[in-house]
C-alpha cells in the first residue's frame, strides 16, 4: 500500500495481469466457453431436450459434432446448456465463500481469543452436521428451486475458506506492519481491510478457484437428492457422472464434458495465479 | 499450553451436544422413516415397529432417553441391521477407514507439498506450469471418475490388481491413490500460493539480505510459514479421510465407515446416523485442536493461549 | 491401542510395497485368479447388491435377502429350477384333497436343523404362528393368508391359533387347510415367509417377535437349509458353509457361498477381474452393447418384474379416466425397450407378464396416438391446451431418469402436454407415496409366484400396495370370484375380466417387463434360466471351464 505512482493501483494490477501470459490465456478460454454457453440457442439447431431415440449413442459425426447420448440428444448442445448451470453454481459458491468465508475467517483470526474459539466452534458444528439430511430437510421447509439450491451451497461452501483465512490472519496480525497500524491508531476495520486481507489474498484466490470444481460436482449430488436442476436440464457434473458408467462403450459421453470441465478449471486456475501476482502489492510484475 | 488444551476439550462438550441435538431433530423431521420400503407395511405393522424401538414416544422424551444412553456409552441398536448395535458396526469399520485415510493423507502430504514447493521455486516457468497442470488434472478428475478409470486400466487391462476388495497389500494401492489425488492436488496449489506469498515477505528478504544460503531461507523460514494454510486445511481433511469416503469405498468395495455415513442417511437408520455423526464430530474437534497447536508451533508469533 | 501399532507397521509395509510394486509390477507373476481358486475349493462367489435387512426370513422382503435365505433355509417344497415345478423339500411327499383345499405334507424323518436338532411338524406350526402373528411386522405375512383364518389371526380378530388351518397330525405330518383352492399354493409354500425357524434358538436369544432378536447373528443363527451361516461382515461379505446336518447333504456340491454387497458397476468390474462367479445384475446402460456383442457371459431371462407408473386418481386431471388412458396410449413402449432398457425386455401391453403360463390376456393396450389425442380433446384438452401442470415423480436411479425423460418427450410430441419431472431420494419418494402426494409415480413390482393373481391382487381397494386411490367394487368382486372358482377356466375368465377393468380404468400405466440379467461365469454348472430367477444352490456345482 505504499504505491506513490501516478497510475491507480487497479490500473497497475490490470497491467501486470496483461503481462501474465498464462493468465491471459485462461481469461480468453474462460470467456470463450462462457460465451459459447450463453449463446448456445443460436449456436446449435438442437435443444437440450429434443430426442431422436433411434439415433441414441452415436459417436461424433457431421450432424452431431460431439455425438449423442443414449436418448439421442445432441451432446454438444447439452454440454453448452449444462455449462450454464455449472457456471452459475460455480459463481454462487465463489461469491458465498468470498462474502461469508473471508470476513468470517478474518474476523475470527483477528479478534482472537474467546471470539475466535466461539466462531470456529460454529464452523465445526456446521461442518459436522449430516449434509444429506440437511438438504432433504431444506427441500421440505423451503421447497424446491433456486433458493434452496443457493442455501444448500451457501451453507457449506464458506467453511473451508473461513478456516483457511483465519489461520493466515492469526499469523499476519502479529507482523510488524499491523502492529504499526495499531500504534498509529487505525480502526480495526481499516486494519482488517487495508492491511490484513490484502496479505492473505493469495490464499483466498487459490482457495476460491478450488471451490469451483468441488461445487460443480456437489451440484450433481444435490440433483441426486432432488434439489436444483431437474431432468431433462443438465449440468457438467451430471453429464460426467452419466458418462462414467459407459466409459468403455460410449467414451465420448465422458470425454467431451470432461474436456469442457477441465479446460474451465485450468483456465480459472491460471487466471487465479495471475490475479494473485497482479494484486499482490509486493510482487514485481511477473515476467 | 496445557490449560489451553483443557479449555478446548471442555469447550468440545457443548459443541458435541449441539451437534447431536441438531442432528437428532433434523433426522426426525426429514420425510421418510426407517421402515418405509418398496413393499409397504400395513399401518399396524409400522406402528408396532415404531413402538418397539420407542419411536412412538414424544420426540423430546426420545431425545433425553438417547442422551441418557449416550452418556452410558450406548449408541443404541441399528435399525437397518437388526440384531447388531451401532457401536459394534462403527468400531468394526473404523480400523479400515483409518488405515485407508492415513495412507491417503500421507501420500497426499508427500506429493502435494513437494509439488507445491517445487512449483514455487521457479514460478511461471515450465516447471511451475507442468507441476500445476498435473495438480489441476487431479482436481479435474473426481474420484467417481478416477476410480473406475484406474481400475479399467490397471485391474482390467493390465491385470496388475484386483478390481475389488481390501485383503492383500496390493488391494490398497489404487484406493489410496484415488483418495489421495484430490487432497494432493489441493495441497500442491495451496503450498505453491503460500510459498510465493511468503517469499515476498520482509523477513524473507531480510534473511536473504543477511546472506543465508538460498535453500536455508526457503526451507527453514519459507516452508515453515508457508505451511500454515496447509496445516489449516489438513485438520478437516484428515477427519474427512479417516471417516471414510463413500465413493472410494463403493468403487473398490472396501468395508469402511464412509458407506455407513451415506447409507445410514438414506436408510433413515436414526441411531446409525447419530453414531456416525458423533464419531465424525469428535474427529473434527480433535483435529482442529491439533491444527491450532501445530499452527502455534510453526509460527511462534501466533499466541493461541491469549484470551482477550 | 494395539491396533494403532499394527497400523503403523502396516503403513510402513505399504509404503515399501507401494514403491516396490511400481517398480516391478509389469513383471510380477500371479497365482490362480480368485475365481479359479474358488472353483477349485467349491466356493461360489456372488454379487448381492446390498446388505440384507436381516437373516430372519419372516421379517424381510427383499431380493438380496431371498438369495441368502434360500441357502440357509428350506421350505416344505422347492421349485425345480428347470421348470419351476414343485419338488420335495422338507416334505418328502404330499397329498391334496379332492376340493383342492387341504394339503397333507409328509415330512422326512431325517430332516434336521443346522444344530442337529430334529425338524418336526411342530416347528412348522411355530413358524406359521410367528409369521402370522400380529406381534411381528412380517411384510410377507399376506402369503400365509391363504391358510384358513390366516388373515383373521393376523388382524387380531382371531386369537386362537388352533382355529387357523394348520395342524400337526403327528411329529412328521403337517396338514394345511386353505381358505380357497389355490392353484399356486405350492409355489407359495416354497417362499421365505413359509420357511421354518427354530423355536428354541429364537427363544434363547429373546422375544420371538422382537425385530432385533440377535438370533440372526453369526454363531447364533440356526437354519435348516443346505448351508449354515459362517460369517457376516456388514457391507463386506456374508459367507455360508455346508450344513453337516442337512438331509440331502450328499447332493450339495458347493462347500461355501459368499455374498458380496456390491454396486452393479463394482460387481461388473469384480466379475471381469475374475473375483466373482455371478453378478446380481447388469447395468441397464450396457445391455444394448452387450447384446450387440453377443457377450457369452451375459444371461438374460424374461421375468414377471413389472415396471409401471402409478397414477393418483384423485387429483385432476388424472381423476378423468380419459386422460389416464390417453397417457397410456401415447407411449411407444417398443422404442423404450429397444433403445433404453434392454433389447430383450418385453414392452408391457398388459399387467401380467407373458411368462405367466397359465394366463392369456383377453385385451391389451393398443398404442394409438390419434385415439389418445381424441380422448384428451374429449376431456377438455385439445392438443394438450390448458393441461394443468402434472409432475412425474421417480426415485433417483439412472434407468428411471432415462425412461422418465423419454416418456416426457413422447407425451409432449404426441399429445402436446408438458409433464415436469422430479426425482427424489428413495425414502422421500416412499413417504410421498404413502401420503399420496404425487401425480404420476414410477413404481416396480416383483411378483414372487407365477400367477395372474400376484399382480392383480395389488389393486383391490383394500390392498396395502394399491397407492393409486383407485377403488372399483366390480374389480374386487371379480378377484373374489376368481379365488373361489373351482375350475381353471372359470378362474381364468374372472381374472381376464378383472384385467380388462384395469386396462379400461388405467389407474396404472404398464411400461415394460424387466428381464433378470446376470453375468455368469462359465464354471457355474447346473444353473437353469427361469422366470422367477430361482437357483437353488443344491443344483449348482462348479467345474473349471476354460472360456
Amino acid at each position: 500500500m505504499n504505491e506513490a505512482d501516478s497510475i491507480s493501483p487497479w490500473a497497475q494490477s490490470w497491467y501486470r495481469l496483461k503481462q501474465h501470459r498464462m493468465a491471459m490465456l485462461g481469461l480468453i478460454l474462460l470467456s470463450i466457453i462462457g460465451l459459447l454457453c450463453l449463446i448456445a440457442p443460436w449456436l446449435t439447431s438442437y435443444t437440450y431436450r429434443e430426442q431422436n431415440i433411434d439415433l441414441g449413442a452415436i459417436p461424433p459425426c457431421a450432424e452431431h459434432w460431439l455425438g449423442t447420448d443414449t436418448l439421442g440428444r445432441d451432446l454438444f448442445t447439452r454440454i453448452l446448456y449444462g455449462g450454464r448451470i455449472s457456471f452459475m453454481v460455480g459463481l454462487i459458491a465463489t461469491a458465498v465463500s468470498l462474502l461469508i468465508g473471508v470476513p468470517y475467517g478474518a474476523l475470527s483470526g483477528y479478534l482472537g481469543g474467546r471470539t475466535d474459539r466461539f466462531m470456529m466452534r460454529v464452523v465445526e458444528i456446521i461442518y459436522s452436521l449430516p449434509y444429506t439430511i440437511f438438504v432433504i430437510l431444506l427441500m421440505v421447509v423451503v421447497g424446491r428451486g433456486l433458493l434452496p439450491l443457493l442455501l444448500a451451497i451457501g451453507a457449506v461452501e464458506w467453511l473451508a475458506m473461513a478456516r483457511l483465512v483465519r489461520g493466515q490472519v492469526l499469523a499476519v496480525k502479529e507482523q510488524e506492519f499491523v502492529q504499526a497500524a495499531h500504534v498509529l491508531g487505525q480502526s480495526n476495520f481499516k486494519i482488517l481491510s487495508k492491511h490484513i486481507i490484502p496479505n492473505v489474498l493469495g490464499t483466498v484466490i487459490v482457495c476460491a478457484t478450488l471451490t469451483v470444481p468441488s461445487v460443480m460436482l456437489l451440484e450433481s449430488f444435490l440433483s441426486f437428492l432432488g434439489l436444483g436442476i431437474q431432468a431433462p436440464m443438465t449440468s457438467w457434473g451430471d453429464l460426467i457422472k452419466d458418462g462414467v458408467v459407459t466409459l468403455e462403450e460410449y467414451p465420448w459421453m465422458l470425454i467431451f464434458p470432461s474436456i469442457f470441465f477441465s479446460v474451465t478449471l485450468f483456465s480459472l486456475n491460471f487466471l487465479g495465479d495471475g490475479l494473485r501476482d497482479a494484486l499482490d502489492p509486493r510482487v514485481e510484475a511477473a515476467r | 499450553m496445557l490449560s489451553f488444551i483443557i479449555k478446548r476439550i471442555l469447550e468440545a462438550i457443548p459443541v458435541l451436544l449441539i451437534i447431536i441435538t441438531a442432528t437428532f431433530f433434523m433426522i426426525r423431521l426429514a420425510p421418510g422413516g426407517p421402515f418405509d420400503a418398496e413393499r409397504a407395511l400395513t399401518e399396524e405393522a409400522m406402528e408396532r415397529l415404531n413402538a418397539y424401538y420407542g419411536l412412538d414416544k414424544p420426540l423430546f422424551e426420545q431425545y433425553t432417553q438417547y442422551l441418557g444412553n449416550l452418556f452410558r456409552g450406548d449408541l443404541g441398536p441399528s435399525l437397518k441391521y437388526p440384531g447388531f448395535t451401532v457401536s459394534e458396526i462403527i468400531f468394526e469399520k473404523i480400523p479400515i477407514s483409518m488405515e485407508l485415510g492415513l495412507y491417503a493423507f500421507c501420500l497426499a502430504m508427500l506429493f502435494g507439498v513437494t509439488a507445491g514447493v517445487c512449483a514455487s521455486l521457479r514460478p511461471n516457468t515450465w516447471l511451475d506450469y507442468s507441476t500445476m497442470s498435473f495438480a489441476m488434472t487431479g482436481i479435474c478428475l473426481p474420484s467417481f471418475v478416477l476410480g473406475p478409470l484406474l481400475l479399467l486400466v490397471f485391474a482390467l487391462h493390465f491385470e496388475w490388481f484386483n478390481a475389488s476388495g481390501w485383503m492383500s497389500g496390493t488391494d490398497k494401492i489404487l484406493p489410496t491413490i484415488t483418495l489421495a489425488v484430490y487432497l494432493a492436488a489441493t495441497l500442491a496449489r495451496i503450498t505453491r500460493g503460500s510459498m510465493l506469498e511468503v517469499q515476498s515477505q520482509d523477513y524473507m528478504r531480510t534473511a536473504k539480505a543477511k546472506g543465508l544460503p538460498g535453500w536455508r531461507v526457503h526451507f527453514i523460514h519459507g516452508l515453515r510459514n508457508a505451511l500454515l494454510p496447509v496445516v489449516s486445511i489438513s485438520g478437516p481433511a484428515l477427519a474427512g479421510l479417516i471417516s471414510g469416503s463413500f465413493v472410494v469405498e463403493t468403487v473398490y468395495h472396501i468395508p469402511g465407515l464412509g458407506r455407513f455415513f451415506v447409507q445410514a442417511a438414506f436408510n433413515r437408520d436414526y441411531s446409525m446416523i447419530l453414531g456416525t455423526v458423533l464419531f465424525f464430530a469428535v474427529l473434527i474437534v480433535m483435529f482442529n485442536l491439533l491444527v491450532d497447536i501445530v499452527l502455534a508451533w510453526l509460527n511462534p508469533r501466533i499466541k493461541i493461549t491469549q484470551s482477550t | 491401542m494395539t491396533s494403532t501399532f499394527k497400523h503403523r507397521n502396516k503403513s510402513l509395509f505399504l509404503s515399501t510395497t507401494l514403491t516396490l510394486l511400481i517398480l516391478i509390477s509389469p513383471g510380477c507373476s500371479k497365482g490362480p485368479t480368485p475365481v479359479a481358486q474358488a472353483t477349485k475349493d467349491k466356493i461360489l462367489l456372488m454379487g448381492n447388491s446390498g446388505d440384507p435387512q436381516s437373516l430372519d426370513p419372516h421379517i424381510t422382503a427383499g431380493y438380496p435377502e431371498k438369495k441368502i435365505h434360500s441357502g440357509l433355509f428350506e421350505g416344505l417344497v422347492l421349485m425345480h429350477p428347470e421348470d419351476l415345478s414343485p419338488i420335495p423339500g422338507v416334505a418328502e411327499s404330499w397329498d391334496v384333497s379332492e376340493d383342492g383345499k387341504t394339503y397333507t405334507f409328509h415330512l422326512r424323518k431325517e430332516a434336521r436343523w443346522s444344530n442337529g436338532a430334529p425338524l418336526t411338524a411342530q416347528d412348522f406350526l411355530f413358524s406359521l404362528e410367528r409369521v402370522l402373528s400380529p406381534n411381528i411386522s412380517a411384510p410377507y405375512a399376506y402369503t400365509v393368508f391363504l391358510l384358513k383364518n390366516g388373515q383373521a389371526y393376523h388382524n387380531g380378530t382371531l386369537t386362537d391359533f388352533s382355529k387357523v388351518g394348520a395342524k400337526a397330525l403327528d411329529e412328521h405330518t403337517l396338514q394345511l387347510e386353505l381358505e380357497n383352492p389355490t392353484p399356486y399354493f405350492l409355489q407359495m409354500v416354497s417362499q421365505h415367509a413359509w420357511y421354518p425357524v427354530h423355536k428354541a434358538t429364537i427363544l434363547k436369544h429373546g422375544d420371538p417377535y422382537a425385530p432385533n432378536n440377535p438370533w440372526v447373528r453369526p454363531g447364533n443363527h440356526v437354519g435348516n437349509g443346505p448351508f449354515a451361516l459362517k460369517e457376516w461382515r456388514a457391507s463386506d461379505v456374508i459367507k455360508i458353509e455346508r450344513n453337516p446336518h442337512y438331509w440331502d447333504k450328499e447332493n450339495v456340491h458347493l462347500n461355501e457361498v459368499h455374498f458380496f454387497p456390491m454396486d452393479p458397476e463394482t460387481e461388473e468390474r469384480a466379475f471381469r477381474s475374475n473375483q466373482l462367479h455371478y453378478t446380481y445384475r447388469v447395468v441397464e446402460d450396457k445391455l444394448r452393447d452387450l447384446f450387440a456383442k453377443e457377450a457369452p457371459e451375459l444371461v438374460s431371462t424374461p421375468s414377471p418384474i413389472f415396471f409401471h407408473f402409478i397414477l393418483n386418481t384423485q387429483v385432476p386431471p388424472l381423476n378423468d379416466k380419459r386422460v389416464r388412458k390417453a397417457l397410456s396410449l401415447a407411449i411407444n413402449r417398443k422404442a423404450l425397450t429397444a433403445r433404453i432398457t434392454g433389447p430383450n425386455d418385453s414392452p408391457a401391453y398388459n399387467f401380467i407378464s407373458p411368462v405367466v403360463s397359465n394366463y392369456t390376456p383377453a385385451v391389451s393396450v393398443k398404442e394409438d396416438i390419434q385415439y389418445a389425442k381424441a380422448l384428451l380433446a374429449e376431456a377438455g384438452y385439445p392438443n394438450g391446451e390448458g393441461f394443468p401442470q402434472v409432475e412425474l415423480l421417480y426415485h433417483t436411479a439412472e434407468i428411471n431418469r432415462k425412461l422418465a425423460q423419454a416418456i416426457q418427450e413422447m407425451w409432449k410430441k404426441n399429445l402436446g402436454i408438458n409433464i415436469t419431472l422430479q426425482n427424489q431420494e428413495w425414502k422421500v419418494v416412499l413417504a410421498n407415496r404413502a401420503k399420496k402426494q404425487f401425480e404420476i409415480l414410477r413404481n416396480a413390482w416383483l411378483p414372487r409366484y407365477l400367477d395372474a393373481n400376484a399382480s392383480l391382487a395389488l389393486y383391490t381397494s383394500d390392498s396395502t400396495q394399491n397407492h393409486t386411490s383407485w377403488a372399483h367394487p366390480g374389480y374386487d368382486a371379480l378377484l373374489e370370484q376368481a379365488a373361489a372358482a373351482n375350475n381353471p377356466e372359470e378362474r381364468l375368465s374372472h381374472l381376464q375380466a378383472a384385467e380388462a377393468i384395469l386396462l379400461e380404468e388405467v389407474p396404472i400405466i404398464p411400461i415394460y417387463f424387466i428381464n433378470s440379467n446376470h453375468f455368469k461365469h462359465a464354471d457355474i454348472k447346473g444353473w437353469y434360466p427361469n422366470a422367477l430367477d430361482e437357483h437353488p444352490y443344491k443344483f449348482i456345482y462348479l467345474e473349471n471351464t476354460p472360456s
